[in-house]
């Protein structure tokens, strides 16, 4: 597994500008419109597919995917959060190809060098503060990938991408209980495998 | 008992705890547990932690380009015709096939042979009275008498030949060539002749039509097949 992002952003992507409107017009068609929706998002359904596959290859394909259902399902789209409804398409998309897939991702943890998260970006207002940031960044995504694959599903779905129960339970098709049980474990794993790195979460 | 001798709760439920799950919010117990131990209580706080930096994880960029939407559909309309276009190319080049297997074999082979037949029997028959009428005697007696060509020219041959021809009926009556057709009649072709040539010519013109029609909707078959052919790749690629 490689670390798909030399540049990666340092922040998540929030709301379109006008994006009530933007939505409405690509559910009537205007294909311009939903082209600048997912343009916007897909790095926000890109990471989420890359920490649930572990690979960039396949977690483009599902982008791709989840895009493509996206857009002959826009008609369906019902109101809310509309990165919330674009996440739970890429999640399940990531889903179906990693049950197709078969293969349990690479546990490697990335080469030190790997990457540009680690430098410093001059524009930024601490640059000490931004590289230890993106430090702890890579340190949770090596951390991440380290989880058996069920308990990283479902934490990955839950704790970084802020899935409830209900919406983690119906995107994996698992009841609840397990649901909570992977999430609990998980997390429980995390902490362990962070814990010689304490020092990173106080940034 | 000192709270510091009582069983630690399940790590699992200090996750929950750490994630808000109402299943443990209320729970009394946990809570005064955490209160009083610091192991679990320090434990809980990492895992907030934890779950605060997970939450703050980044997006990412691709590490393609990624198309942003799916390929234009083709029209419903033109992906109507053109999947009629499609259905109608095999009875088309099978018509047409038997169009022209047909018709080719009618024009060239079927009423030739037939047209010609007849021909020739018109031929034989009139040939003899068309030959008397321009000789004034039969032909086939001045043959069978064993005259010679000069016996024949004489001037009482031709009388003889004259007056026996004026006297005998006609032989023509009782052969397919009308009484007093003549050679030119009939090679160029007598009334009764000509009628059926045209009658011939014109069954022949319409086998040759229905040639002609059939070598047209094979045409008009392969047209079609290529009209619809880029719904085919439009199927197949994606």
């Amino acid at each position: 597994m490689s670390d798909p992002d030399p540049s990666r952003p340092a922040t998540r992507t929030g709301p379109l500008a006008e994006e009530a409107a933007v939505v409405a017009a690509a559910a009537r068609g205007d294909r311009s419109a939903f082209a600048q929706l997912m343009e916007h998002y897909q790095g926000a359904c890109y990471g989420l597919a890359w920490r649930l596959l572990g690979d960039p290859d396949l977690a483009a394909d599902a982008t791709q995917d989840a895009f493509i259902h996206a857009y002959d399902h826009i008609g369906a789209y019902r109101g809310g959060v509309f990165r919330s409804w674009l996440l739970r398409i890429t999640a399940n998309a990531s889903y179906d190809i990693l049950r197709r897939s078969q293969r349990r991702p690479t546990t490697a943890l990335p080469e030190p060098d790997e990457g540009q998260a680690d430098i410093a970006d001059p524009r930024a207002v601490n640059p000490v503060a931004e590289s230890a940031r993106a430090e702890l960044y890579r340190a949770l995504d090596a951390a991440l990938r380290l989880l058996p694959e069920d308990q990283r599903v479902a934490v990955v779905l839950c704790d970084v991408y802020g899935m409830d129960y209900q919406e983690v339970a119906e995107s994996i098709q698992s009841p609840i209980g397990t649901v909570k049980s992977r999430i609990h474990r998980g997390r429980l794993r995390l902490r362990v495998l962070l814990a010689d790195q304490r020092e990173l979460f106080e940034v | 008992m000192s709270m510091t001798t009582r069983a630690h709760p399940d790590p699992e439920r200090l996750a929950a705890l750490a994630g808000a799950d109402p299943d443990v919010l209320s729970d009394r117990e946990l809570i005064d547990h955490l209160a009083d131990c610091a192991t679990c209580d320090g434990q809980v706080r990492d895992l907030r932690v934890l779950r605060t930096a997970l939450a703050e994880l980044p997006d990412l960029v691709p590490s393609r380009p990624l198309r942003l939407l799916p390929p234009v559909p083709e029209p419903q309309a033109a992906a109507g015709w053109r999947i009629a276009f499609r259905r109608a190319f095999a009875p088309l080049a099978v018509a047409g096939m038997v169009l022209l297997l047909v018709g080719g074999v009618g024009a060239t082979g079927a009423l030739g042979p037939a047209d010609a037949g007849a021909f020739l029997q018109r031929l034989q028959v009139a040939a003899p009275a068309a030959m008397e009428a321009a000789t004034g005697q039969p032909e086939e007696t001045a043959t069978d008498a064993g005259m010679a060509p000069d016996e024949m020219a004489s001037p009482e041959g031709t009388r003889g030949q004259t007056g026996a021809m004026a006297t005998d009926p006609p032989r023509a009556a009782d052969a397919t060539a009308a009484p007093g057709e003549s050679m030119a009649e009939v090679i160029g072709g007598s009334d009764t002749g000509r009628d059926g040539d045209l009658a011939a010519a014109e069954d022949r013109a319409g086998w040759i039509l229905g040639a002609l029609a059939g070598i047209g909707l094979l045409g008009l078959a392969l047209v079609l097949r290529r009209s619809a052919a880029p719904i085919d790749r439009g199927l197949s690629g994606r």
